[in-house]
């Protein structure tokens, strides 16, 4: 591997869960009329604005069923962990259903516009490039320190999507009377690159005479891979291909790998204060056919121990060949052709608020991922405060259903016609200091982080910040012009 | 960067102290069951690993088995396939101890020619006299060559006034086929050439095992009108260096008194008391004669020696140990002989109970046992006699109380390290043992561990008892299954206690109590699968 493969490889690495792409929206967004981009979010939504550009913006999201607290449970004034006997399994096996799930995502738009049009329609367009990175950790991995080496596991829902690709998103919502709108975004997908894992079985059989291991799946690939095959009929070499200069452009330009994704909404005033809205997002897939590598594999291995047949056995010798018998074993097989499809995670909103002035409303909404080993759901409570002219202001707070509740804020500002907003569901607001100090004492320190902590950070006697609720969280920021920012042409806005 | 920017604006919300160290912690028990493996004991491998000499030539003689119709055991029972333990020796008579059966004697001729001087010029004959080389009345040596000998000519008395030569002629000796002479000369009183010779790379053809020296004397001139005297000389004839013979060489003994014969079986195998009863012992001899003369080999006072060095008693063969070995053909093959002793005609088998290892005898060689045959015997410098001893021990035997005792050393505190106090998170391990035993062996084991003073802290008897093996053979493998079990109680009180060794008792004993003879074959063997399952705490040593 030379060295622009490895910096790429270490960039990929690094900047990945950094990047952070959406692998869902920004909660504080939904409310938020005065910024364009929440027809993101529920397509029928018209935005307040009567025209905008969206100039470039970057959102991120990472989240995860478990957070530290779920491994460091309070018992008690102690603190337990998943090997001490006092843990709850029970309340975490509750928190994290099927599996332990961990998303990433990354949206950069560089550019989008959206205008409102004659017979209260709105349109909008916008181009991305999105990265969605899915982990899901089976649950019954942790069986092992529950119940230990013993009896069955069954880890078919490991899992690893990683995409990334291009959207041209095309959206139009349009207001049917005075008390329906709907909405819908067609999103012609490119795929730049994945990795999925399609595992259909993996179980483990502890017992007495023999473990068992049992697997059947799938990794499928599509990207700037090359392989080496090697002797032997050994496991072939994969490298990350140089894609720098030209070819990194041309391989970024390119239109294959096609998908498409529809977003769909609905808005209905039900009274003149109260207004229910529904979206289904992210119903779309990608078909990849471009750059394709596969590995699949199908068997079953029995270890029945070591076996000595030899006095003068090679150990060296007899651990290799047991390798290569496991290897047999799982009958794996190594290709370039089979083509294969990811699909998004889709997505339900159903949104309530109610306001109280033309400026300040309540907001409701729940929101549901259908992921393939659960639904995660989560519910959230907001206040959204909207005046006409400088800006306006959100903050909410989350409740996980699986237990966490998290507070989220977002604002915007303006500049004239310029727009600046940011947005953050769960964000850190707390942390925990936790001492490993061999006899129980806990340094002394403030009620605020504060930048002297840092020097007793450290696992010999100091102190570890440890942002234990922290389960996720979210960040949108973006420039737009707008224009008619006070909006609804036709309608005015007061004496609502 | 972002969450490192958000994290400076969070407040703390609980500080709390985290022990990594897991001795103070309540650490959970899982439970792990599994299997260990299996270990595949075929005999002959295992045995030939365990052997001290590892190399493997050398092994490969030591670890045989028997082929087909290779040995029956004295009841006639054929020992195809069974494994037997050999140890070889040999003993060689080459040149340096047989050539005194070519002994020849040096000769002094001495010869006087009285007043041969009354003629004027005369040769005067010296009268050929036999000379004896061997003094045997039983040989009848024809011819021998030899590499050097020497004649020297001494006490030379010729009177003074005659001039003339005189020559010494052994024509039974010759020289590059040429009958043997020499001459010296004689003037004035003055003798010329070598009084002294060497008579190298020649051959004596015998006349009654001797030879005849003889020659003349010559005068060719006087200096003096007259002249008396006698001419007198002696002839030494000596140091035969002979390297070849043939003849009758008659009946000689050679003696080696004191052969060893070391064998270590007993110590290889590990066997520690006399419970062990072999079947048979075979000891054979094969002796390969190069030398063109019959031999009886006989060896007597055979003392059985253990490895203390004390002696346990005399191998007694019925009818003696003796072997009839044929000579050599000229031009030929080799002369043979082959004796062996087992159970059926001495007490060999009988010895074995007292461990022995080795063997101290006397051998005596008698050429030409039956005599002056007609056949002529040979022997050269390159001739050799070898006598490859071999003994060999069947596995075929019965043990009837055979029992050891091993230590390991096991250091408690040690083995648990920085986790002694953590020896009671073991709450159980149980090592399941399930044997198929195609060895026809019943085995017990009791295991216990002992201080540093060697007093006993506790055992791990199995659940089933003590006997771990039930004896079986080829088609019909024996099958125990037992449990050496180990708690976590236990294990607290064998650190508390210092526990300091293992101590592994194993009584073994050859099927139906060891009453009966039994074989032990190429494929017998022994499958041991083990298996656990065990309670504790995981370790979780963070630092």
């Amino acid at each position: 591997m030379n060295r622009k493969s490895i910096i790429i490889s270490l960039l990929a690495v690094f900047l990945l869960p950094l990047a952070s792409l959406r692998a869902q929206d920004i909660m504080s967004l939904y409310f938020m009329e005065t910024i364009p981009q929440l027809s993101r979010i529920n397509p029928a939504m018209q935005p307040r604005a009567n025209v905008y550009v969206a100039l470039p913006s970057t959102s991120f999201t990472f989240r995860s069923d478990l957070g530290v607290r779920d491994f460091l449970q309070k018992n008690g004034s102690e603190r337990v962990t998943p090997v001490d006997a006092n843990f709850d399994y029970n309340k975490f096996n509750r928190r994290m259903g099927k599996s332990w799930n961990i998303d990433m995502g990354m949206d950069v738009t560089p550019i989008g516009f959206g205008f409102r049009t004659k017979r209260n329609g709105y349109f909008t367009f916008n181009i991305s490039v999105k990265t969605d990175m899915r982990n899901d950790i089976p649950a019954h991995l942790f069986k092992l320190t529950e119940t230990g080496i013993k009896g069955s596991l069954n880890l078919s829902t490991l899992r690893q999507k990683t995409i990334a690709y291009k959207q041209i998103s095309i959206g139009y919502s349009r207001e049917l009377n005075d008390r329906l709108t709907l909405g819908a975004n067609v999103r012609p997908l490119f795929g730049l690159a994945a990795i999925s894992t399609d595992l259909r079985k993996f179980d483990i059989n502890f017992n007495k005479e023999q473990w068992n291991f049992a697997l059947e799946g799938d990794v499928y690939v599509s990207g700037p891979l090359d392989v080496t095959p090697t002797a032997n009929n050994d496991f072939p070499k994969y490298e990350l291909r140089d894609i720098d200069g030209d070819v990194g452009i041309d391989y970024a330009k390119s239109f294959s790998n096609p998908g498409i994704a529809v977003d769909l909404g609905a808005v209905y005033k039900l009274t003149n204060r109260l207004t229910l809205s529904a979206a289904l997002n992210n119903l779309g897939l990608i078909f990849w056919g471009n750059d394709l590598h596969n590995i699949s594999g199908s068997g079953s291995f029995d270890f029945r121990g070591v076996e000595m047949n030899d006095p003068d056995q090679n150990w060296d010798t007899y651990f290799d060949d047991l390798g290569k018998q496991f290897e047999t074993a799982l009958n794996y097989e190594t290709g370039t052709g089979k083509s294969f499809t990811t699909s998004l995670t889709p997505q339900v909103y159903l949104g309530a608020e109610y306001e109280l002035t033309q400026a300040l409303s309540v907001g409701l909404l729940s929101r549901s991922l259908l992921l393939l080993n659960g639904i995660h759901q989560e519910f959230n409570l907001s206040a959204n405060i909207q005046p006409y002219r400088r800006g306006a202001f959100n903050i909410n707070v989350t409740q996980n259903i699986r237990g966490g509740t998290y507070a989220g804020f977002g604002g915007t500002f303006y500049l004239g016609p310029l727009q600046i907003y940011l947005l953050s569901d769960f964000p850190i607001l707390r942390v925990s200091y936790v001492s490993t100090n061999k006899d129980g004492s806990i340094p002394e320190h403030g009620r605020f982080f504060r930048g002297s902590d840092l020097e007793n950070f450290g696992l010999n006697g100091g102190i570890i910040p440890l942002p234990e609720r922290f389960k996720g969280m979210s960040f949108m920021a973006g420039v737009n012009l707008v224009f008619g920012k006070k909006g609804f042409r036709n309608r005015p806005m007061l004496d609502r | 960067m972002l969450l490192g920017g958000l994290l400076f604006y969070a407040c703390v919300e609980d500080s709390y102290n985290l022990s990594l160290d897991p001795a103070k912690r309540n650490l959970r028990k899982t439970e792990i069951e599994g299997p260990i493996g299996a270990v595949n004991a075929e005999l002959m491998k295992w045995l030939k690993a365990s052997l001290t000499e590892k190399d493997s030539a050398k092994v490969g003689d030591m670890v045989k088995v028997f082929k087909k119709g290779e040995y029956y055991d004295p009841a006639g029972v054929d020992y195809e396939g069974v494994v037997y333990m050999q140890f070889n020796d040999s003993i060689r008579l080459d040149w340096l101890k047989l050539k005194t059966m070519v002994n020849l004697q040096d000769i002094v001729f001495s010869t006087t020619i009285n007043n041969p001087l009354s003629k004027s010029v005369h040769e005067v004959e010296i009268t050929s006299q036999y000379q004896p080389l061997i003094i045997r009345e039983d040989a009848d040596y024809r011819q021998i060559a030899f590499s050097s000998a020497y004649l020297d000519l001494v006490d030379i008395d010729i009177p003074s006034g005659i001039n003339g030569s005189m020559k010494v002629r052994i024509p039974e000796i010759k020289i590059g086929q040429q009958p043997f002479e020499h001459q010296i000369e004689f003037a004035n009183g003055t003798i010329t050439g070598s009084q002294q010779v060497t008579l190298n790379n020649g051959t004596i053809d015998f006349v009654n095992n001797g030879v005849n020296i003889g020659g003349e004397v010559i005068i060719d001139s006087f200096n003096d009108a007259y002249v008396t005297g006698d001419i007198s000389f002696k002839v030494t004839l000596r140091d035969f260096d002979v390297i070849s013979a043939d003849g009758y060489f008659g009946q000689d003994v050679v003696e080696e008194k004191d052969q060893e014969f070391k064998f270590t079986i007993f110590e290889e195998l590990q066997i520690l008391d006399g419970s062990f009863a072999f079947g048979d012992i075979i000891l054979e001899a094969l002796v390969d004669n190069e030398i063109g003369v019959p031999f009886d080999i006989t060896a007597e006072n055979i003392r059985v020696y253990n490895k203390e060095e004390a002696p346990v008693g005399n191998l007694a063969v019925n009818d003696g140990l003796t072997i009839d070995v044929t000579s050599a053909v000229k031009g030929g093959s080799n002369g043979k002989g082959y004796v062996m002793v087992n159970q059926k005609n001495s007490n060999i088998a009988t010895l074995a109970t007292e461990l022995p290892n080795k063997l101290v005898f006397d051998v005596t060689g008698l050429s030409n046992q039956q005599g002056n045959t007609g056949v002529a015997n040979f022997i050269d410098r390159n001739s050799m006699l070898d006598v490859d001893l071999s003994l060999k021990f069947p596995f075929h035997f019965q043990v009837s109380t055979y029992s050891r005792k091993d230590t390991i050393d096991f250091d408690a505190k040690k083995l648990y390290g920085d986790y002694v106090t953590q020896a009671s998170d073991l709450e159980y391990l149980n090592l399941y043992f399930t044997c198929e035993n195609r060895l026809p062996f019943d085995a017990g084991l009791v295991v216990s561990v002992i201080d540093s003073i060697g007093a006993k802290i506790g055992d791990f008897t199995t659940k089933e008892g003590k006997k771990i093996l039930e004896g079986g053979d080829r088609t019909n493998p024996g099958t125990t299954v037992f449990t050496i079990s180990l708690t976590g109680d236990q294990a607290v009180d064998y650190i508390a206690k210092n526990a300091k060794k293992i101590v592994l008792e194993t009584s073994a004993s050859t099927t139906k109590d060891g009453t009966e003879l039994v074989k032990i074959y190429e494929d017998s063997g022994l499958k041991i699968i083990i298996t656990f399952d065990a309670k504790l705490t995981v370790p979780t040593k963070f630092e």
